[in-house]
């Protein structure tokens, strides 16, 4: 008789999530940590917010440039080493760093060699960021908001593994929101846009002066556009954010761009902010990409190629509340059927961990497996049929512990 | 009370560090019926049977067994384990005690019925629960375990309410273990000769001082001092092979020969052991022999050094021991930090041949008793005690009193004097954490006011209260990382508030604002101590 295969291990998988010391994807790295924990996984956050304040004081030290670069390399090198302390005393299975997290060559190698699976998400375009050349081989995957020709570039650097994963929205933050009088007045608008100034949004933004868009964030004070800038040129929150979108009309949507007068002539990825307006059930017009025929069905998404179709598409709209809220609801519909952090998570875990650690993987695959997923199986239905915890399963929780070793 | 259970489902050195406790509980209740629960393995337990009237065996390898039978299904293995728990007792016990940090473990002690528990438990909405404040205590120190106050065998004493005596450890040593050492004594013509033992391996490698320098230590010992025997278990023949090879004088190995009675035996004949952190430690310990424990990786004298007056340790001055709970290391630095002819000065120091040494890369403790308490602390020996030592022996006084210690019981003490040189801490250093200490005192004190004011306040304002209060929790855990004395007072306040078993506000806010206060108190307590010491 065969030897009978052993029983498969039932567990969480252990994933800790490394965010960016500053900058947008600090976000992106919460909305990872909590949809690696809605797929079942036992999630730890290292959140470098915190760290920003000592990053900025350093870039303000009256020291030579070179200086300034040095000690910000050792600072980074400092919060690398928070990835190992964690990592060496909690041995997860997979690190998601995020673009931007601190973590070197060193770090990886080290947490590579004690077999823990370490994933980048690479959620910055690579035309304005090439750091990503230097660091793509330090990686077991990489995944990418922009295909190809990206993923063949990042793996001639040397990177084993890239996969194209757009970012996305995260639902329990990026809702539609009922507004009170005040806050329609604060926020209320025919046409904004919420975002940095760069150089190409400016000029998209000046052709529209006339139609007196807001301007939401901060540095606007300081261009042309003063005067457009809500709130005093301040930063807005999260908070703020969602009620902006509720309260305008037509937000406007244009992808960043350095150094271009007008809109980004290489359009190979979607912004965050495409989802998290489609999430909050707000109307927008988006500057065309490659990737949003893919994303979004035609009638779920406005896009304009140039600043004199975008005037156009703006009286069209504003004159038809009707079609805005239709357009906007498919939008929804699509990004919270699709486009969710669970969704991206769930592909990263696909590609990074052993079938046995997948969501759902508790189902037995083969005979031998039954007895021991049978009994994972047996007090995950005890435990969501009853909230006090049985006396039957708390002997079948002591069988599970003599099972998997651990007494 | 008339029964009892303890539940003890470690390994060999933790049932023997469990005697104390049991010979207490005998002591102060002289009429109750003490039942003890092991692991199968160890069923046959080295402690002495009068310390107990019944031994439970919990029956792992057989429910390992039919687990593992898979064709089967676990359904059986639930039937097996129901007979089990219906056969521990048919009226519930008095008292259980769970001395195990398991979540099995607490499982098990929860579903037996009982009047009263004490230890991890399991709480019927799946959240652990520590019914105790010196298991919390346990579990909180292990987190910060370069600042751990207490050996076990005190903890589980305490954890019972039992005080201490002056008796160590106890091992039982029948008639045939008696006769097998004096076999073995006669065999080898070392009857009458000085002993030095040797054991050589440990549960991992993380504790073991490498082989090598083991045979280097045996070879810088004059012979005249003794007859090195190594002992050891069955799985150990290949190291004491290993340091056959690599010795240059003659040894006898015994690696292998003896039963754990058979090795008490033989130890009450032997001057010294030498040895890692190990269960043969314990039974030397446990006999009244001397001994020398090198430590290394992820084990503390403070917590399981060998329990009596006089033993010497030898334990590492590398930054990062002891290792912290679950680490994985990369570099065993700590292992190599005692180099043999040092070894084999402090040897001669443990013996009384000698003065004490001065070490490089390592340091010397000496167990002794405390007055009050009559527990075991290891103190500096040539050496100024260091900042954690101050901050350790400070932090024991705070625990002792404020979790109420019992007084020790019984004669013949014998009090430990004063450390001979006294050295001030670093001033600057002690004022940064007395002025932490003082920070964590103002920010509990406000939170026990915001959440004792919580049953009374408007509903519009309780939210507001229970997040201030939680605010400050996460303050303080963030102040304890960066502050290692801060740490235990905090992560304790944690647990206690994690155990906290009220279901209504008012009593969840009374046992939260009894935990930020006690951790107010704690704080001022020990910041008056680290002044003291200044």
């Amino acid at each position: 008789m065969a030897e009978p295969a052993p029983i498969r291990p039932f567990r969480r998988p252990r994933v800790l999530v490394a965010g960016p010391i500053y900058g947008g994807s600090l976000e992106t790295a919460r909305s990872t940590a909590r949809a690696c924990d809605a797929l079942g996984a036992d999630t730890r956050l290292i959140d470098y917010g915190a760290f920003g304040a000592g990053w900025e004081a350093i870039s303000r030290l009256s020291v030579p440039a070179a200086h300034t670069t040095r000690l910000q390399a050792d600072y980074a090198k400092v919060l690398g080493e928070m990835v190992i302390a964690s990592a060496s005393e909690w041995r997860p299975d997979l690190v998601i760093a995020l673009a931007q997290a601190p973590l070197n060559a060193s770090v990886c190698e080290r947490l590579r060699s004690a077999g823990i699976t370490v994933a980048f998400w690479f959620v910055e375009n690579f035309r304005v960021l090439p750091y990503w050349k230097l660091v793509a081989k330090d990686y077991d995957v990489i995944f990418a908001i922009q295909d190809e020709p990206f993923l063949s570039m990042l793996r001639e650097a040397g990177a084993p593994k890239a996969v194209y994963l757009p970012t996305a929205c995260d639902p329990g933050r990026h809702a539609p929101v009922a507004l009170t009088d005040a806050e329609r007045r604060r926020f209320g608008a025919e046409v904004s846009f919420a975002g940095a100034p760069y150089l190409n949004r400016q000029r998209m933004l000046l052709g529209l002066i006339d139609l007196n868009p807001r301007i939401w964030g901060d540095g606007w004070t300081a261009t042309e556009l003063a005067r457009l800038a809500a709130d005093g040129g301040a930063r807005f929150s999260l908070d703020e954010m969602i009620r902006i979108f509720a309260a305008t009309k037509i937000n406007l949507n244009i992808h960043s761009a350095n150094h271009v007068e007008g809109l980004d002539p290489d359009p190979d990825y979607v912004n965050p902010r495409t989802f998290e307006l489609a999430a909050c059930g707000a109307f927008q017009l988006v500057d065309a990409r490659r990737p949003l025929p893919a994303l979004f069905a035609d009638d779920e998404m406005v896009t304009f190629r140039s600043a004199r179709e975008l005037r156009s598409l703006i009286t069209h709209y504003l004159a038809r509340p009707d079609e805005r809220a239709a357009i906007a609801a498919r939008a929804r519909a699509r990004v919270v059927a699709e486009h969710r952090f669970v969704d991206r998570v769930r592909r990263i875990f696909s590609e990074t961990l052993p079938a046995a650690l997948q969501p759902g993987a508790a189902a037995p695959h083969n005979h031998h497996a039954t007895s021991g997923d049978g009994l994972a199986r047996a007090i995950d239905a005890l435990e969501r049929t009853s909230p006090k915890m049985t006396r039957d399963e708390a002997m079948m929780r002591v069988l599970r512990h003599v099972q998997t070793g651990a007494l | 009370m008339s029964t009892i259970l303890v539940v003890q489902l470690c390994r060999i050195g933790d049932i023997l560090m469990t005697g104390p406790l049991l010979r207490g509980l005998r002591r102060e209740h002289p009429s109750a019926e003490i039942s003890l629960m092991v692991m199968d393995t160890f069923a046959v337990t080295p402690l002495p049977a009068h310390l107990y009237d019944r031994l439970i065996a919990f029956p792992l390898s057989g429910l390992a067994g039919s687990l593992a039978a898979r064709d089967a299904g676990w359904e059986p293995s639930l039937e097996d384990l129901r007979v089990f728990i219906r056969g521990c007792t048919r009226t519930p016990f008095d008292l259980i005690v769970n001395l195990t940090h398991t979540d099995m473990s607490a499982l098990i002690t929860s579903m037996l019925p009982a009047k009263r528990r004490v230890g991890l438990v399991m709480r019927a909405d799946r959240r652990r629960g520590i019914d105790s404040p010196w298991m919390t205590y346990l579990r909180a120190a292990v987190r910060s375990r370069e600042l751990g106050c207490f050996h076990l065998v005190d903890l589980f004493s305490w954890t019972a309410g039992v005080a201490r005596d002056v008796q160590g450890l106890e091992i039982a040593i029948t008639p045939a273990d008696e006769a097998w050492a004096g076999r073995f004594l006669q065999e080898r013509r070392l009857n009458g000769r000085p002993l030095i033992a040797m054991q050589l391996g440990a549960s991992a490698e993380s504790k073991q001082w490498p082989v090598e320098r083991f045979a280097a230590l045996a070879d810088a010992l004059d012979p005249a001092l003794g007859e090195i025997v190594v002992i050891g278990g069955p799985n150990e023949r290949a190291l004491a092979a290993a340091f056959a090879a690599a010795v240059t004088r003659p040894v006898v190995n015994a690696a292998g020969e003896s039963s754990l009675g058979g090795l008490a035996a033989f130890f009450r004949d032997c001057r010294l052991l030498i040895t890692n952190d190990t269960g043969p430690m314990h039974i030397a310990a446990a006999v009244g022999t001397r001994v020398m424990d090198i430590s290394s990786g992820p084990v503390s004298a403070f917590e399981t050094g060998p329990y009596g007056a006089g033993h010497v340790v030898i334990e590492p001055e590398t930054a990062c021991y002891p290792c912290a709970l679950d680490a994985e290391c990369h570099h065993y630095a700590c292992r190599f930090a005692l180099a043999p002819a040092d070894a084999a000065a402090a040897a001669r120091f443990a013996m009384g041949e000698a003065p004490a040494p001065v070490l490089a890369g390592a340091r010397i403790l000496q167990s002794r008793r405390t007055r009050e308490t009559g527990r075991i602390e290891f103190a500096p020996v040539g050496a100024a005690p260091t900042e954690k030592d101050w901050v350790r022996m400070a932090a024991a006084g705070v625990w002792e009193h404020t979790l109420k210690a019992p007084t020790r019981v019984g004669e013949g003490w014998v009090d430990a004097g004063a450390n001979a040189a006294r050295h001030a801490p670093d001033p600057a250093r002690m004022a940064l954490v007395r002025a932490h200490l003082a920070k964590v005192a103002r920010e509990a004190d406000t939170a026990a006011a915001a959440v004792r004011a919580l049953p009374s306040a408007a509903p519009a304002k309780c939210q507001a209260l229970a997040d201030g209060a939680h605010a400050t929790l996460e303050r303080l855990l963030a102040l304890g990382e960066s502050e290692r004395a801060v740490h235990p007072l905090v992560t304790y306040l944690r647990h206690e508030i994690e155990s906290v078993g009220a279901t209504d506000l008012a009593g969840i806010a009374r046992a939260h604002a009894a935990a930020y206060s006690a951790t107010a108190t704690r704080a001022r307590r020990l910041a008056e101590g680290l002044g003291a010491t200044s």
